[in-house]
Order: structure tokens, then sequence, then C-alpha cells
């Protein structure tokens, strides 16, 4: 689906982004993960073809993706960035119509199937009960899954997402990546996710690539990168590393130095 | 289905608002014309209707003098207010209007530079003020976008502040443009509140292009216009050439506002106060907010220049008194609700 090869960025004097070299398969959620300034969101905006690597190249569905046009690249690929929608008098409704903005010139209004689109992805991020609400009268985790839904609506082939469930309660938090993770099921969707939570990357991901100081410390699965040696290098902490009694899968728990 | 109707309703509404502030506005006047009398010179001058027995004085005067007048306040006030609804959601600053962001008095040093040399004349004819007015916009616009590049929740304020910064350099300019040329005090002096005395149909005829040509091209790219409300990343990657639209709408937006300059001087918190009570009234999709806008403008406009006429007949007032009285302190009432968010 995505290839990256020696991706390189620099930022004036200062390589931000060094050697990056990745795969994500068809189907497959790629998880993301570093401390603060370790270039998780720099690789995002190269891996989504919105800023281009000073060296390397990005392959999409097999072409470069700076040969893709604007229009046509986000026919296949969404991004969900941390930014914050400005106004807020738009509805919720009216938020996720614009993901279908890259199928037609929507001065016209939406067609039939942009409607049926807006409803089915509603429905199931949970949000059609508030579709005629503004923007103003919800809340964050009911802004956040508003949000998604309008990725959705996009119907990407490749999904990437920066740090979804930022300020969201944990309640939030699963209701979110559960859903992505039944979407990538169901519909065969490749998830790119930046995380902060290493025991939720652990849970939700098929892979996971650790970023330190740009960069790239591991690629691999959950055990590869999930491992008391490489939490500390990276994070520069000591972390009990115990398995999840029914996911059997590593989850890391933090010791206070006091 | 809902946007149709809400379509329907707003604009069937505002559109007779419209023709009833249009009315107003010519009925009333130093000489008594009878309210049908107005209706029937009107019908009769576009050749719809042969209308006899019209005293041909009322005639002139209706049609000489306050219908264009009041068209062309009309004109302005769409003008204004379609040009503040496209810089707040371009530059996602509900404080943003061509007054604030210093347009205005730029384009108004352009067409004094214009008045005061006579360059251009030869060469534009009726075109040379809103061109002279279009490179003084332009700048002003540049000087403060440059200036008020701010992050993050500051951004608001960089701009408000490189507004009233660059707006005060160019007042200067307008002040000692007067100073220097004492024969065209009159003349210049009205740029500084804004008036639409001795105006007629031949200034119709040059703003009316920029308007349409203005409103369509903006209008044209309302739904991308919405998208910016998501931020320029998101806007990116749903197909949007953020970079191209932002220059070319914003330019667009100052062309239109340069010729309602060149004819009306400057006139502040139109394009505030329009698009901010539309959005509260209509909701943010500037499919439907930019053609509301235009027409809430318009009646706004008419009404305060007919404040504007009536309140010290039969002297004058400025125009832009009566809306800087409404306009600023619904812009303490913004900003006060904003920093209060904010807080």
């Amino acid at each position: 689906m995505l290839k990256a090869t020696r991706l390189a960025k620099k930022l004036g004097q200062w390589w931000v982004l060094n050697d990056i070299t990745l795969e994500v398969k068809a189907g497959e959620m790629l998880g993301i993960i570093g401390p603060n300034g370790s270039g998780k969101s720099t690789l995002l905006r190269l891996l989504s073809g919105e800023e281009k690597p000073d060296q390397g190249e990005v392959l999409f569905l097999e072409k470069p993706l700076h040969e893709y046009s604007l229009q046509e690249r986000a026919k296949q690929l969404a991004v969900l960035t941390q930014e914050q929608v400005s106004d807020l008098s738009f509805t919720a409704e009216e938020i996720v119509m614009m993901g279908r903005h890259p199928y037609h010139r929507s001065f016209f209004g939406p067609t039939p199937e942009d409607e049926r689109i807006v409803c089915r992805v509603m429905d199931e991020t949970e949000t059609r009960d508030m579709k005629l609400h503004r923007f103003n009268e919800l809340s964050g985790g009911e802004r956040q899954r508003v949000s998604i839904a309008r990725v959705m609506a996009q119907e990407p082939k490749l999904l990437m997402l920066d740090e979804p469930t930022t300020y969201l309660d944990i309640h939030y938090q699963l209701a979110v990546l559960d859903r992505l993770k039944a979407w990538q099921k169901e519909s065969f969707l490749t998830v790119i996710i930046v995380l902060h939570d290493l025991n939720l990357a652990a849970q939700y991901c098929d892979s996971l690539l650790v970023l330190k100081e740009g960069r790239q410390v591991r690629n691999g699965t959950i055990r590869q990168v999930i491992e008391p040696r490489l939490v500390e290098e990276v994070y520069g902490i000591r972390p009990v590393i115990v398995n999840h009694p029914i996911l059997h899968i590593p989850q890391v728990l933090l010791t206070s130095n006091c | 289905m809902i946007l149709k109707r809400k379509m329907f309703f707003w604009s069937g509404g505002l559109f007779l608002a419209l023709l009833f502030s249009i009315s107003f506005g010519v009925f009333l006047g130093s000489t008594d014309v009878g309210f049908w009398t107005v209706w029937k010179i009107v019908l009769r001058e576009t050749g719809l209707m042969a209308c006899p027995g019209l005293d041909e004085a009322d005639a002139a005067i209706i049609w000489q003098l306050r219908l264009p007048r009041v068209l062309l306040v009309g004109l302005v006030g769409a003008i204004l207010a379609t040009a503040g609804t496209v810089y707040q959601g371009l530059l996602k600053n509900h404080l943003a209007d061509p007054y604030i962001l210093g347009v205005s008095s730029g384009a108004a040093v352009g067409a004094v530079l214009a008045i005061v040399t006579g360059w251009g004349t030869a060469v534009f004819f009726n075109w040379t003020l809103p061109l002279f007015a279009f490179v003084g916009a332009c700048l002003a616009l540049f000087l403060v976008l440059r200036l008020g590049n701010g992050r993050g929740a500051s951004q608001a304020t960089a701009l408000i502040l490189a507004g009233v910064v660059v707006q005060a350099f160019f007042s200067a300019l307008l002040t000692l443009a007067i100073s220097l040329s004492p024969d065209e005090l009159q003349r210049i002096q009205f740029w500084l509140m804004g008036s639409f005395s001795f105006r007629g149909w031949q200034h119709i005829g040059v703003v009316l292009p920029f308007f349409l040509a203005g409103f369509l091209i903006c209008w044209w790219f309302a739904q991308e216009l919405n998208l910016f409300a998501l931020g320029e990343r998101s806007a990116v990657h749903l197909g949007v050439h953020v970079e191209k639209l932002r220059v070319g709408l914003l330019i667009a937006a100052s062309l239109m506002t340069s010729a309602a300059v060149a004819v009306s001087g400057m006139i502040g918190f139109v394009g505030l106060i329009i698009p901010h009570v539309m959005r509260m009234l209509t909701g943010a999709d500037h499919r439907l907010l930019l053609p509301l806008s235009a027409l809430a403008g318009a009646s706004f406009l008419i009404w305060a220049d007919i404040f504007a006429r009536i309140l010290l007949a039969p002297a004058e007032l400025p125009i832009g008194v009566i809306t800087a009285f409404v306009g600023a302190p619904f812009f303490a009432g913004i900003l006060r609700k904003y920093l209060k968010g904010r807080a």
C-alpha cells in the first residue's frame, strides 16, 4: 500500500528525520511511537505527501506520492490532523459532508450517494443524533468522533491519524480505536496512526515503528518493540513489562522514582 | 433539502427587506414624492410601463438623484459584507473586516493619490480610482498579513494589532495628502468617514462589474472556503489548493473593496457585523452565507444612509459615523466574548 525508502528531512541546517524506511501492507495498522520531538508528526507529513522529503521517496499504490494530484490523492488517502475546527457554527453533518469534497464540485449540493455515505459513517461513529447540532454545542469527545466520521466519509484506502486520542477520556479513547479496528477489518482499511500511549499502541496496532531524535530505532511486531531494553533506551524510564492477562500482549507498567 | 428550504426562506425574506429598504430610501427626501409615484417613475424610466401624468421635476429627482444613490449604497453594503465574510473565512478570524484589516484605508490612500496627482486618468478613465485604490488595498493587506503573522491563540490579536498599526500609518498619509492639497480638501475629506453625496449612475457603472466579478468568484469557491474552517492541512488533504485559493480570494475580496472605497470612502464595521449576525442566524455554510450577507449588507447600509440623511437634516452626516456608532460596540462585544473564551 505505502512504501517509504530512506526518507530524510532537513529543517534549516538540522536533519529532523533521517533514514526512515517502512512499508505498510493493505489492511494493516502501523503505529508510530516515540517521545516528544522525535519527528512523528514530521514523518506523517512526509508519508501523506504534505511535504516533500529532502531525500528518499514515498510510493503509494506503486506510484510516487508526489505524482498524484491533490484531488486524486484525497480520494485514496485521508489524514486526521490535530487541527481544531475554527468556525464553530457548522453543524456536525456539514462537517462530515466536507469529507465528500474530493469527489465532486459540491457547490451543487450533495448527491444521494453522498447522503448515504454520510449517514452510514455517522451511524458507525454514533454521531447521528447530533447531526444538526452546531459544533459549539458538542463536547471534545463528540467533536473528535465527528472529525473521524469526516475522514471516513472520504472513503480512503489509507487513513493516517495524528494522535487521535489526545484529550479524550479512556472511554472515548477505546471507542475511537475500537471503531478504527472495526473499519480495518470490515473494509480492509489500512491505517497509520501516531500514538502516545504505548499500551494502546500495543493493543491495537499490528506493527510499530519507534522514532527517537529523528531516527528509526526499531520497526517490528509488538513483541519486538515493547520490551524493557528498548523502552528504557527510547524514553529513559525503567518500565515493568507484563503480559496482559486476557489479551496476552505486552503492557507497560510505570514505576515512579520516589 | 434543509439547505434549499433555508436558502429559500432567508433569501426571500432578505430580498423583500432589501426592496422595502430601497423604496423607503428613495421615498425619503426634502421634496415630497408619493410612495406610488416613486414606483411609477421607476417603471416609466425603465420602459416597463407607460405612466402618463408624472411631474418631470419629480421624475428627475427620483431617477437622477435618489435612486442611483440608494442603489449605490446598497451595492457598497453588499460588497463590504461579502468581502468581510470572505476575509473572516479565509483568515479564520471573526474580527476580520475590510476596515479593521486596513484594506479600506490602503484603498483610500491609493484613490487619494490618484486624485491629487491626476495620474492614470488619461489611460483608465473611470477605472482610475478603483485601480489605484486596489494597489493601495493590496499593499495594506500585504503589510497587515506580514506583520500579524502570529500563531495559535495570539493570531487573532496579532492581526488586529497589525491592522491598527497599518491603518494609523495610512491615515497619516491621508492627512498629509489633505494638508498638501487644500484645493482637493472637500473631495478628499469625505474618504475619511464615507459619503454618498453627489453619486450617480456612472458610479454604479464603475462598481457593479467589480461586485459581480468578485462575488461570483468567491461564491464559486464557497465550499472550499468552508473547508478552511477545518484547518489548512485538513483542507489540503481534501484536495484544496490552499495557497492558490487563499491568494486568489484575498485578491478578489480586496478588488471589490477597492471599488467600493473609490466611490464611497471608508465605511467601517459593515463587513464585521453582517457576516457575524448572518452566521449566527443561518449557519456557517458559505454557499448560503455569502449571498445572504450581501443582501443583508445592502439593506443595512441603505438604512445607515437614511439615518445619515435625516438625523441632522438638511445637513448630512458622513455614513461612516452611523456604522461606527453601531459597529464599535458590536466589535467590543465580540472581542470580549473572544477574550473570555480564551482566558
